[in-house]
């Protein structure tokens, strides 16, 4: 721990000016600094063992062969049988593609929804306690639960969907066991769970925007269009960013709704890399392949992480010098 | 109007749970409803009440130590004095743990937990969900402790406050409504989560809800009634909570969006 100098200087000086008599300075002032190391500790402790140590296992697992025998874990180091059958692993390629499209188009449809409904709500000055309370819900709720209903809902037989169609005299159909409907299933579910979220970040981000702005451009006789152009989004940028990257960051882990409504199925079709890589750990015992997908989730999730900053850096940069 | 159909799949869920077989199967509007699915949830057939009480035991000491230890983690880091780069590397430290897909621990977590005796127990659900929700705490009671004056912490020192009786009178009270937030996002994430329940345990001595109502959908396909009606149950907590606490949830869930 680096003390600070001056810090404590400017304590002291403050502590000295209270009162005409010279004060007692507090022993504690003193103290503070084993107390502050030691409220931090359960937290050091916690990220280390749970945190830190499992990254690096996850390193080491990731580049063996691991096998139970007589309730012992063999390892052997074997990283290039791992590259190799990365290499020629169809279901692989088919759950990153997967992952990739899932990611854009959900996250592409939840937000611009989210901010379709947040200047809805801006206009109509107050959103309803009930619309509010529909909304938090899908985000507060047990994704098993919400998976459970959707379930239902998709059911062949006699789900939400079909009993529509067939009042409607259309023909029912079988949404996620055939390989055109069942991704743009799920991707409905997750569009339905997650748009609300890009409502409330974005709605926060409209109440910032001051209304003489949008007055002063309505004296100009600027269309709401422009106004929207030129004073909605600049100022909704920030929060359109986080909207999204939040919602990326979310939807790249995607496991729950996929496991329990297709199952990655059928066929492919809609096979993710948590849901691929949870397989093959566990169904099909491959400890160490399914450490190296999981460590290659890292490696990617890090690297869109880091591009994300990359490009937002350039991007400011160009702002400010074209000002 | 828009409200109708975020709450469509919740309706289909609550109708299907009050439904008889021959009700569902039919997929008629209108139906005799029953509470018998809600009761045969945790009798024998099923046997769902463990998995309640583990979720309900694991959520509640998970939140306790999330509050504690990311609160005194996060006042140490506002009040301490730490050099400015070591609270940035925490803090960025943090920000990892919570952009990490769950995926990534499972690997390890298994092979830790069963050589250590850990699998399969509601300690290891406890000290795993504590660290996903440190991330949240540390960082919005951080900031909140930083909003608050400093002179605060000072004259409690003149006065010769200990340094635990200070956060305790002075600071606690003030960070409530974020430790508030805190505690109910803490409660519900732990409440809910799926993937590292389904890895780490293995009996209805530690499975929780999740893992329970899971069941139904990989082994009892047809029992659609009880289904609906354990997915109603796991549901509870989150919308007694929305109704009653709704400004302080908001708060937590778009604390991001605010602080950037």
């Amino acid at each position: 721990m680096v003390i600070d100098n001056v810090r404590r200087r400017s304590l002291l000086q403050r502590v000295g000016r209270v009162g005409s008599a010279r004060p007692r300075v507090p022993t504690s002032v003193r103290g503070d600094d084993w107390f502050f190391i030691g409220t931090l500790a359960p937290a050091i402790m916690l990220l280390l063992v749970l945190g830190i140590y499992p990254m690096i296992e996850l390193v080491r697992m990731g580049m063996s062969t691991v096998r139970l025998e007589n309730q012992q874990f063999v390892w052997q180091f074997n990283l290039s049988a791992h590259v190799t059958r990365l290499l020629n692993d169809p279901i692989f390629a088919a759950a990153f593609r997967n992952t990739i499209v899932f990611v854009v188009v959900s996250v592409t449809l939840e937000v611009l929804f989210g901010l379709g409904l947040a200047l809805l709500g801006a206009a109509h000055s107050g959103i309803s306690r009930f619309f509010n309370l529909a909304a938090v819900l899908p985000i507060l709720v047990m994704p098993v639960a919400i998976s459970v209903g959707w379930v239902l809902m998709y059911n062949p037989q006699f789900g939400f969907f079909n009993v529509l169609f067939t009042s409607a005299g259309l023909p029912a159909q079988n949404w996620l066991a055939v390989r055109n409907t069942a991704m743009p299933a799920i991707v409905a579910v997750d569009v339905w769970h997650w748009t609300p979220f890009a409502f409330l970040i974005l709605s926060v981000g409209l109440t910032s925007i001051p209304r003489e702005l949008y007055e002063s451009a309505a004296i100009d006789g600027a269309t709401s269009l422009r106004s929207f152009w030129h004073i909605t989004l600049p100022f909704l940028q920030s929060s359109l960013a986080v909207a999204a990257v939040f919602r990326a960051v979310v939807a790249f882990k995607v496991f729950d709704e996929i496991f329990l409504l297709t199952g990655g199925g059928p066929g492919t079709a809609t096979e993710v890399m948590s849901v691929y890589t949870q397989r093959v750990f566990f169904q099909g015992g491959d400890y160490g392949y399914g450490a190296f997908l999981a460590l290659l989730m890292v490696l990617l999730e890090l690297a869109c992480v880091l591009g994300y900053f990359a490009v937002r850096s350039g991007v400011r940069a160009a702002w400010v010098a074209r000002a | 109007m828009i409200g109708i159909v975020l709450l469509t799949p919740f309706a289909w869920l609550l109708a299907s749970s009050l439904k008889y077989p021959r009700d569902i199967i039919t997929g008629h509007w209108a139906f005799t409803p029953t509470l018998s699915n809600f009761e045969a949830v945790f009798g024998d057939e099923f046997q769902l009440k463990p998995n309640f009480i583990n979720s309900l035991v694991v959520a509640v000491l998970a939140t306790a130590l999330t509050v504690g230890v990311g609160g005194l983690a996060a006042y140490s880091l506002s009040q301490g004095r730490w050099a400015k780069r070591f609270k940035g590397a925490m803090m960025l430290w943090l920000l990892g743990i919570a952009i990490l897909p769950p995926i990534a621990l499972v690997p390890a977590y298994y092979l830790i937990f069963t050589t250590t005796r850990l699998y399969n127990t509601k300690l290891a659900l406890i000290l795993v969900y504590t660290l996903l929700n440190l991330p949240l705490s540390v960082w919005m009671l951080k900031l909140h402790f930083d909003s608050l004056p400093r002179e605060f912490r000072e004259a409690a020192l003149v006065d010769g406050s200990g340094p635990f009786a200070t956060l305790w009178h002075i600071f606690r009270p003030l960070a409530a409504p974020s430790l508030a937030s805190v505690a109910l996002l803490a409660f519900l994430f732990s409440w809910n989560e799926f993937l590292l329940a389904l890895s780490l345990t293995s009996s209805p001595a530690a499975q929780t809800a999740p893992v329970g109502v899971a069941g139904f959908v990989q082994e009892y396909r047809v029992a659609f009634g009880p289904m609906a009606a354990a997915a109603v149950w796991a549901c509870i907590p989150a919308i007694a909570l929305a109704i009653f606490a709704q400004r302080r949830l908001v708060a937590g869930l778009t604390f991001g969006g605010v602080k950037e």
